[in-house]
């Protein structure tokens, strides 16, 4: 029986002699001091400075002085209760009464959750106080069930909000009480002091994941104070904000949380009633029997299909996208589904991605591909714990498929992924092979092909006599670039399609004529989409007696020239760039062999830690040849190397060709 | 009602089922479908009749790109309550299960009075299948009555507009079909009145045009004799709006007299300004959108006591403190988003509160619900919408313009030819670009202000780029920067010339010329204010003195040229006064943007003169 199922039927059982929860919890007597104390017990409100806070803290809306929160399981099993209470306590500065965020209050509660009691006190710069309860709230229903709320009056700069309420819900046939838990302990807003506990039965067994391979996230656990009960209480003090910023890790990489899971429940000291898996074995030990259920033999449904599909004769990576976009495009992802089998999943069409990527192993298996069925830890799961023992460490699934060339990692429930492109947060991930009989081993995965995150752009502009600048560019995307160009095309018009390609001329600044295009590679996810767009502009070049002007301005160039400034010392978060990119462009600039080229073009070229960006101009007759190229190496740096970083993905502008004069005649 | 959010939300009612199907095509302007959609409202007797509205829709998927949404919407209020929610595919109903209803979300929104109702499909339809749904909407009262809308969808099938209402009442229909095609079948009989739109392919999108959505806007005219079951005209619509406000006291007590005591300021015009400083400073927006909030105020003292409030509270609350200084501010109804020009008016055609203070030769306008700006600058959104003066004097229909009457970004430079990329430059914020900047100022760093600021030349500006800007002068009304212009691009430079161009601004779409052959009004995103003065100190360099003017009194262009001894000094302006053009607007608009777009070549030559 599945661990849960075990503890479902210990507890089913006994509810059925004693009863459903009710209000009153029977056992409230026994919870500890956090979860029973008033809700007014809060530290004292310090006075406060509010320039100080702006100028140490930027322009938040609000700072934490107190961030607290309490989770306690009260289990007992021979009395058929368990209630899963929580209890929050915060207190914050408000800095901009303007921002929602820290003038208002709303807790969303499920139609089972019992809300003990609510208290909000305001107190005002000038120590005006201002309370309100459960009385005060406006609650707002719907299928989801509650939402309680309520706007402050009268906030300003300086008011110390004080929020406290408590939520408990109990065990019934169809709520059993978390037993994982993924806490965040840091905010988009700063916090003095930040205090999260977790209080439950000793004769419970908790799993804790560490945060790297040498750290275990810093707590105290108190196994005395509170009879029966162990207290684990995770405390921070001065916690910075979290801002959102671009090239950052994923939260869980560097950013503060606490994931941990309950793995045994013991009934007294002795019998377990719930034991997790304690060996990556045993967690999936069940699993690869249910990706593979069903599958058949050599002339089973999935093997025929497989056959249909691939061509014998073709290349490897022909024969892989073959397979795979296929099953992209023909079986639907669905958790809604008849069966949970292959052969059904191929019959109906549907099935949910574990299926769907289970059945995908087993068409290429049968059509001679090495292949394995894998479960992925991405990136923004943070470190990989081998020893936490828990399916939320792996959340993906996908197909890692083994080639000459070397490993592809496909992903059939995702339609038009070419099976050359990994996006960037399974790069490098560790993965668990899954097989029939279960755990096949970790593996890392490739960490993705750089060729997959280049992007080519060929300009060829023709400028003639008359002044009439007709324009060809050719743009070669692969990767995730192309995947999404594609999708945006899928079942347009032809009207629709051009309307959409237009959105892609370079030339923003006026009319052009003479539209046309091509698109190459669109219904072949395994190969570049190269989209060709020609027209012609009449109004750019100013002729003279002696001179030609050429406004490359907008053509040949970035269109704005805004600069954006980060004040020194902005950049919070470390930087990270998960994977090598490459953006070229090459720009060729014919005109009449009449016309001389009068401006100085200087070649440029800008290198950091992070890459390199270049541009290089040659010069022929009746040539003009600009080659630009911006490299960003996968690189890991502090926030004090952003201004580094800035540099490089700013550098556009240094690579614009001005407007370029010809002087005409001799 | 009168918050944006809500009041979209009741137009697009009828659409929202729709929103799903139109989703499913990213780039595509119509959804693949063929579409018949039923409407049959019931008036039933009384003075203010409750009117019951059964709709029926029909939607046969084409192609698949139309067919991938599963989930469909409907919107609703207090006022216009959903029954009867049901649907099917090829006849094989929807089960229960697969509705739901939430509360309707939103981030203006801090309390609404809206929920969403809506099925989801367990799978996408397939090309061919025929989705069928069918509601019905009580309306607590005839006032509420949308206005309709014929979908602009690829194809209509067929569109049936039926009103069933007692042999005393009259109904008018008043249709607004901007693109044309085929008038609809309209016939009137005792007891029943109807308008049946028949079978119409999609219109392609139209660019710089904000009505492309549907093909005709229904209002109706309900009538009893002389008393209106529908207000549509603009005293009665004030009137009837005037009965919802009886219960609510507008007027202020002893705080509200209080407070207006510590705002009067030397002048009528000063201390209305007073007052709407504070009350944009200190009235925090939240909005409460519950029932009738979504269109009554709230109490001016309530409105104090909370320091919180949405646009409603806060027009009254400015109009009850100056009321207590013996001053007269009028609320005024806004829209904030291009409505089709019906002849009458309607509740759902506003969606904001403003203020209007003075008489008709100098009135002016005032938003209290924006934080940053001054006095008399309204904010973009509000202008060029529908509005409607709820006077002392009586009910004025209009429409709001701008008032600005400097540049809201000026720039000046001190320009050497020789070194175009490092002038000195002073650049001066006002009105909406002030209140940009004053937001930056509030929420973000200095250095946010700063990009702001960057961001908006860079945007106007062709080929100039502003750097080391440091803040000078910070007044009510504007701020100054000085700093650093890179004219580097800006000036063209060969060995024996320099070439400025003669249309420096990026300010005319260039789908504007798309635009001559149709005679719909244009709608354009933005309306830049802008002035670039450059300075030429005397030297070698010179040009022929010169003077470009186009357009005409919406928006108009000019580049003069003027040489002396102090040296030469180019001054150009860019100002426009509205975004929506329409008739002799729009023939001078095109007109000036057919001249604009058609001068990039042209140039303002410098050169040394020949000995």
């Amino acid at each position: 029986m599945r661990p849960s199922l075990r503890l479902a039927a210990a507890f089913g059982g006994l509810l059925f002699l004693v009863g459903c929860a009710t209000t009153q919890s029977p056992i409230e007597v026994l919870r500890s001091e956090y979860t029973r104390r008033p809700l007014a017990a809060l530290p004292p409100v310090p006075a406060v400075d509010v320039e100080a806070l702006r100028a140490e803290h930027g322009q938040v809306p609000m700072v934490f002085l107190t961030h607290e929160r309490t989770i306690e399981h009260q289990f007992a099993l021979r009395s058929g209760v368990w209630d899963y209470v929580q209890d929050v306590r915060y207190q914050y500065v408000v800095l901009d009464p303007a921002e929602e965020q820290a003038t208002t209050f709303r807790i969303g509660a499920d139609r089972r959750d019992i809300i003990e009691g609510v208290r909000m006190r305001l107190v005002a710069p000038d120590g005006t106080e201002q309370l309100f309860g459960m009385d005060d709230l406006i609650r707002e229903v719907d299928d989801d069930g509650f939402t309680y709320k309520i706007a402050y009056p009268s906030v300003q700069a300086g008011t110390v909000v004080e929020e406290s309420f408590r939520l408990r819900r109990a065990w019934d046939r169809s709520f059993q009480p978390p037993l994982y838990h993924d806490i965040r302990l840091q905010f988009d807003v700063p916090v003095d002091q930040m205090v999260f506990r977790y209080v439950y039965p000793s004769s419970w067994q908790i799993g804790l994941k560490r945060n790297t391979a040498n750290t275990m996230p810093v707590m105290d656990i108190d196994r005395s104070s509170h009879a029966g009960h162990t207290i684990l209480t995770v405390e921070r003090r001065n916690v910075r904000a979290f801002p959102d910023e671009p090239f950052s890790p994923y939260y869980k990489e560097v950013g503060a949380y606490l994931e941990f899971a309950v793995n045994k429940i013991l009934d007294g000291d002795v019998i377990p009633v719930y034991e997790a898996p304690t060996t990556w074995e045993a967690l999936t030990s069940d699993f690869g029997r249910y990706v593979f259920s069903r599958r058949g033999g050599a002339t089973g449904p999935v093997a025929q299909q497989a056959r249909t599909l691939a061509d014998a004769s073709a290349p490897d990576s022909v024969r892989l996208a073959a397979i795979v976009g296929w099953v992209q495009a023909n079986i639907e992802p669905s958790d809604d589904v008849e069966g949970n089998d292959l052969q059904t999943a191929l019959r109906t069409r549907k099935a949910n991605i574990f299926l769907i990527s289970g059945l995908t192993q087993a068409m290429l298996s049968e059509a001679g591909f090495d292949a394995d069925f894998v479960l992925i830890h991405p990136a923004s799961e943070g470190f990989f714990d081998s020893r936490f023992i828990d399916s939320h460490q792996f959340t993906e699934p996908g197909v890692l498929v083994h080639l000459e060339g070397g490993d592809r990692v496909v992903f059939p429930y995702i339609d038009g992924l070419p099976t050359t492109f990994l996006p960037d947060q399974y790069q490098g991930a560790t993965a668990m092979k899954i097989t029939e009989t279960g755990l096949g081993g970790f593996v890392q995965l490739p960490s993705g092909d750089q060729a997959e995150s280049r992007t080519e752009e060929v300009l060829d502009v023709q400028v003639d006599e008359e002044g009439v600048v007709t324009v060809r560019e050719a743009t070669t995307l692969r990767g995730a670039a192309a995947f999404g160009l594609r999708i945006l095309l899928k079942d347009l018009t032809p009207e629709e399609r051009e309307e959409q390609l237009r959105e892609f001329v370079t030339y923003e600044e006026g009319e052009i004529q003479d539209f046309s295009y091509t698109v190459e590679g669109e219904s072949n996810p395994a190969v570049p989409l190269v989209v060709t767009l020609a027209y012609s502009i009449q109004d750019l070049v100013t002729l003279t007696p002696e001179e030609v002007l050429f406004q490359t301005g907008g053509l040949l160039s970035p269109a704005s020239l805004s600069s954006v400034q980060q004040a020194p010392g902005a950049r919070q978060n470390s930087i990270r760039i998960y994977h090598d990119t490459i953006r070229e462009k090459t720009i060729r600039v014919r005109y009449p062999m009449s016309w001389t080229l009068t401006n100085a073009l200087g070649d440029v070229s800008e290198s950091s830690r992070f890459g390199r960006a270049t541009g290089q101009y040659t010069l022929e007759p009746g040539l003009l040849t600009a080659a630009q190229r911006i490299e960003l190496r996968a690189s890991r740096a502090p926030a004090t190397a952003y201004s580094s970083l800035a540099r490089l993905t700013g550098s556009e502008s240094r690579l614009t060709i001005p407007t370029l004069v010809f002087s005409v005649g001799d | 009602m009168f918050t944006h959010i809500a009041a979209t939300s009741w137009r697009l009612s009828i659409w929202a089922v729709l929103a799903g199907v139109w989703v499913a095509a990213p780039a595509a302007s119509q959804p693949d479908v063929l579409y018949s959609e039923r409407h049959t409202f019931t008036i039933s007797d009384g003075r203010s009749p409750e009117v019951i509205e059964d709709v029926e829709v029909a939607v046969t998927y084409v192609s698949p790109r139309s067919a991938s949404e599963t989930r469909f919407s409907l919107h609703e209020q207090y006022f216009n309550r959903l029954s009867n929610f049901q649907a099917a595919v090829d006849g094989r109903p929807v089960r229960s299960r697969q509705f739901s209803t939430r509360r309707a979300e939103s981030a203006d929104i801090f309390l609404s009075g809206g929920t969403i109702q809506e099925f989801e499909l367990e799978s996408p339809p397939a090309p061919g299948q025929r989705l069928t749904f069918s509601y019905r909407r009580t309306y607590a009262d005839a006032a509420y009555l949308p206005v309709v809308y014929v979908p602009n969808v690829r194809d209509l099938e067929r569109f049936v507009l039926v009103v069933k209402h007692p042999s005393d009442v009259e109904v008018g229909f008043d249709i607004v079909a901007p693109q044309g095609g085929e008038a609809p079948v309209e016939s009137h009989a005792a007891g029943e009145s109807s308008l049946v739109f028949e079978a119409r392919p999609g219109v392609q999108d139209v660019p710089l045009y904000a009505l492309n959505g549907f093909h005709a806007a229904i209002q109706m005219d309900v009538r009893r004799g002389d008393q209106p079951l529908t207000p549509t005209r603009p005293e009665e619509l004030a009137q009837w709006y005037g009965s919802l406000l009886t219960g609510v006291d507008t007027s202020g007590t002893r705080a509200v007299r209080a407070l207006a005591a510590t705002l009067q300021r030397d002048t009528p015009r000063e201390t209305v300004a007073a007052i709407h400083d504070h009350v944009r400073q200190s009235i925090r927006y939240i909005a409460d959108e519950r029932d009738v909030g979504a269109f009554l105020p709230r109490t001016p003292d309530l409105v104090m006591e909370r320091a919180y409030g949405d646009c409603k509270d806060r027009a009254f609350l400015v109009s009850a403190l100056a009321r207590e200084l013996g001053l007269r501010v009028d609320v005024v109804l806004a829209s904030t988003d291009v409505m089709p020009a019906t002849a009458g008016v309607s509740l759902g055609l506003y969606n904001h509160a403003i203020n209007a203070f003075g008489t008709a030769e100098n009135r002016i306008y005032f938003d209290p619900t924006h934080p940053y700006l001054p006095f008399g600058v309204l904010p973009e959104n509000d202008l060029d919408g529908r509005a409607l003066r709820l006077g002392e004097d009586g009910v004025e229909d209009l429409r709001l313009v701008a008032q600005d009457t400097l540049p809201a970004l000026d720039v000046a430079v001190d320009l050497d030819l020789e070194s175009p990329g490092q002038a000195d430059a002073v650049i001066v914020a006002r009105g909406e670009v002030l209140g940009m900047i004053r937001e930056a100022q509030a929420r973000g760093a200095a250095t946010d202000a700063v990009n702001v600021l960057s961001a908006i030349a860079g945007e106007w500006l062709y080929k100039i780029r502003l750097s080391h800007l440091t803040l000078s002068e910070d007044r009510t009304d504007e701020v100054v920067w000085r700093g650093r212009a890179d004219l580097s691009q800006f000036v063209v430079a060969s060995p024996t010339r320099k070439y400025l161009p003669l249309t420096p601004f990026r300010s005319i779409p260039s789908e504007a010329r798309e635009r001559i052959a149709d005679d719909l009004p244009i709608h354009v995103s933005g309306r830049p204010n802008v002035r670039l003065a450059l300075s030429v100190a005397p030297g070698p360099w010179e040009t022929e003195a010169s003077e470009t003017r186009w357009g005409g009194p919406s928006a108009q262009f000019h580049a003069t040229v003027q040489s002396g001894e102090d040296g030469t000094a180019l001054v150009y302006q860019f100002r426009q006064r509205t975004r929506h053009f329409a008739g002799d607007d729009r023939t001078a608009y095109l007109d000036l943007a057919d001249r604009y777009l058609g001068a990039r070549r042209e140039v303002i030559t410098f050169q040394i003169p020949s000995e």
